[in-house]
């Protein structure tokens, strides 16, 4: 069976075929994906399925990476950070090694296809050599550039306009540019690890391996121990159900070995819960995504009670498995969470025990909201939706200025 | 399914289409309810289509969803409920044009206002960002001649196409009258079947739901039923 084949029970035929006809469309063309690294992070882990399906498509892909010395990457994971609202010091000398990196790679990089899609902002300098070809360039940026520094975005801005189109998470990271922004999510692979149906046995094997109780209803949060992700709110919201709650608190998070922000954030999680035995802290090394999986499928109400976030996937996740999500109204996740349809959405520390109660209380609610769920993310988060509006990217920068495009 | 003197042939195929989209960020956005009646005065149809038309597709599943996406706006963010109230009443499949279902929505926040003193605001970051769409037709492959070949092409056909056919193909249609029955009635003489599929409240079920009930409704008609 062909990649795609394998998407068809689970993303449902008639968008394997919509796949297949806007693929027929571009048969021939050539693509190339340029970005900084093929190894971890959300970007290398969509490249690393989207790239082979492509090719299966007939669109003849590469992938590229940008590379430099370490002072492109300090620069660049400045910019990232500055991008991304957080205060950081940028001198001249960052943007030189920036610029000089970039168009050191653009002699190595084979920029001749149909598409160049440029990811994030590491490599989107390649822009300036577009003049050297015919062919339609796209920036893909995965960074919430709502609250960007003014810096580092006025020396993008004229980058980006260079482009035919560019293409960002939610609305809220919009700008104004002279190019189109398309409005395109992230998504999640139904048949990863992480994400594919467990049996039971699978799920039981995991909670007796980790020695996570099941005698009552779980209230699981995944997260990094980030205070953006909130682990003591999620606590307080917990511990204000009352001195007998009728479920335990699970957080799961990262080793907090490699990240000193994380370390401290874990040790007052852990000083938060101490003497509660309804509280479970579980500290997970990133390869588990078995594990994670697991513990998801077999918990009764997930939380992502994010104050900040960029697109917020582990939502879309937790839903995938049919699962009530009670979720902080930031970022990217009210596109996944439609309060009371999809989820719940909350503001407050407040408005998270509040749902818990009901959700606890209510399990007919909190099944539908997981029904309901489940078909938001097939129909709107699958790695599937992903491919197919790439296709239509493509035909639209083919297609300039024409808002009705008959194939 | 054989009834002879059904099977009528058309002289011209249904040619079932896939309706496609994507949605772009216009880069401007509305914090109030009167920045909102402003946008919408001036605002390109693409922008309305985006609001009511691609929401409806992306949310077809939740029912009973709210209908639009300046409702939901106007509930969730703005806090209006008495607003959304009056913006849910708009169900945009009802409409055969943009350019009316732009003119109420204009005409339901203008009364609003003037009973408003207030000019309440959004807290930051939940603005309403104006979208618009791109709308890509594609052919699914799927053709009928006759009423037993747009049976089987139905079925095999995805939520997007029957949304193409059934309910958006109004918008084109100088008598409101969808793909579906126009065919229908005009090609193979089913007035009756024609009339049944657009009477159908496309806000009251999924699309899912629409598509099974014109399938048996259909079937019905081959087996020689009314």
């Amino acid at each position: 069976m062909n990649m795609l084949e394998s998407y068809r029970t689970i993303a449902g035929p008639e968008i394997i075929t919509e796949i297949e006809t806007l693929a027929e469309r571009l048969s021939g063309k050539s693509v190339v994906h340029v970005n900084s690294t093929k190894v971890g992070g959300g970007v290398a882990e969509i490249l690393a399925r989207m790239v082979p399906l492509l090719n299966e498509l007939g669109l003849k892909t590469r992938w590229e990476i940008v590379k430099g010395a370490q002072d492109f990457y300090n620069a660049t994971k400045k910019f990232h950070n500055a991008l991304h609202g957080t205060a950081q010091d940028i001198t001249e000398a960052d943007f030189k090694a920036y610029a000089e990196t970039v168009k050191a790679n653009a002699s190595q990089i084979d920029l001749n296809s149909d598409f160049v899609f440029i990811h994030d902002p590491q490599p989107a300098a390649l822009v300036k050599n577009r003049a050297q070809f015919k062919n339609r360039w796209i920036w893909r940026c995965h960074i919430d550039l709502s609250h960007a520094s003014p810096l580092v975005w006025n020396y993008f801005k004229p980058l980006v306009s260079s482009y035919d189109a560019c293409v960002i998470s939610d609305p809220h990271f919009s700008q104004e540019l002279p190019i189109p922004q398309t409005l395109i999510a992230p998504s999640i692979d139904p048949l990863s690890e992480k994400n594919r149906d467990l049996t039971k046995a699978e799920i039981d094997e995991v909670f007796i391996r980790l020695k996570i109780p099941r005698d009552k209803p779980l209230i699981t949060q995944v997260s990094r121990f980030d205070r953006l992700k909130d682990p003591l709110g999620v606590i307080e919201a917990f511990e204000a159900l009352g001195p007998r709650p009728q479920a335990r608190l699970l957080l799961v998070g990262g080793s907090a070995d490699d990240d000193p922000e994380g370390a401290v954030v874990y040790r007052e999680v852990m000083e938060k819960a101490k003497g509660n035995e309804n509280i479970i802290i579980l500290s997970l090394p990133p390869t588990s995504n078995l594990e994670i999986n697991a513990i998801q499928r077999g918990s009764a109400i997930i939380i992502q009670k994010s104050l900040r976030e960029g697109f917020g996937l582990t939502v879309s996740e937790a839903l995938w498995k049919s699962k009530p999500v009670i979720a902080g109204a930031v970022g990217g996740i009210p596109q996944q969470v439609v309060h009371k349809h999809t989820g719940i959405l909350v503001h407050s520390i407040e408005g998270t025990t509040y749902w818990m109660r009901q959700l606890l209380r209510n399990p007919e609610m909190a099944q539908k909201l997981g029904e309901n769920g489940k078909e938001h993310v097939r129909n709107n988060f699958l790695l599937t939706r992903h491919l197919r509006d790439y296709l239509l990217l493509f035909l639209m920068t083919e297609n300039p200025n024409s808002d009705f495009i008959r194939l | 399914m054989k009834n002879k003197h059904i099977l009528q042939k058309a002289k011209n195929s249904f040619v079932f289409y896939a309706r496609l989209s994507l949605t772009l960020a216009t880069g401007k956005s509305v914090s109030t309810a009167r920045s909102l009646l402003e946008a919408l005065k001036t605002c390109p149809d693409s922008v309305i289509y985006a609001h009511t038309h691609r929401f409806l597709q992306v949310h077809q599943f939740t029912g009973p969803s709210p209908a639009n996406d300046f409702s939901l706006w106007a509930s969730q963010a703005l806090g209006d409920e008495e607003l959304a109230e009056k913006l849910g009443v708009i169900e945009p499949l009802s409409y055969s044009s943009l350019a009316q279902m732009r003119k109420d929505f204009i005409s339901i926040l203008s009364r609003h206002l003037e009973s408003r003193t207030d000019n309440r605001s959004v807290p930051p970051g939940q603005e309403l960002h104006l979208l618009s769409s791109i709308r890509f037709s594609i052919p699914t492959g799927q053709k009928a001649w006759d009423l037993e070949e747009f049976w089987k092409s139905l079925q095999k056909s995805s939520p997007a196409t029957l949304y193409l056919h059934a309910f958006e193909s109004r918008l084109r249609s100088s008598q409101g009258i969808s793909d579906f029955s126009k065919w229908l009635k005009e090609e193979i003489g089913e007035a009756e079947l024609a009339q049944k599929i657009a009477d159908i409240d496309p806000h009251a079920q999924t699309l899912s739901e629409i598509k099974e009930n014109i399938l048996a409704m259909t079937a019905q008609r081959l087996e020689g039923g009314q």
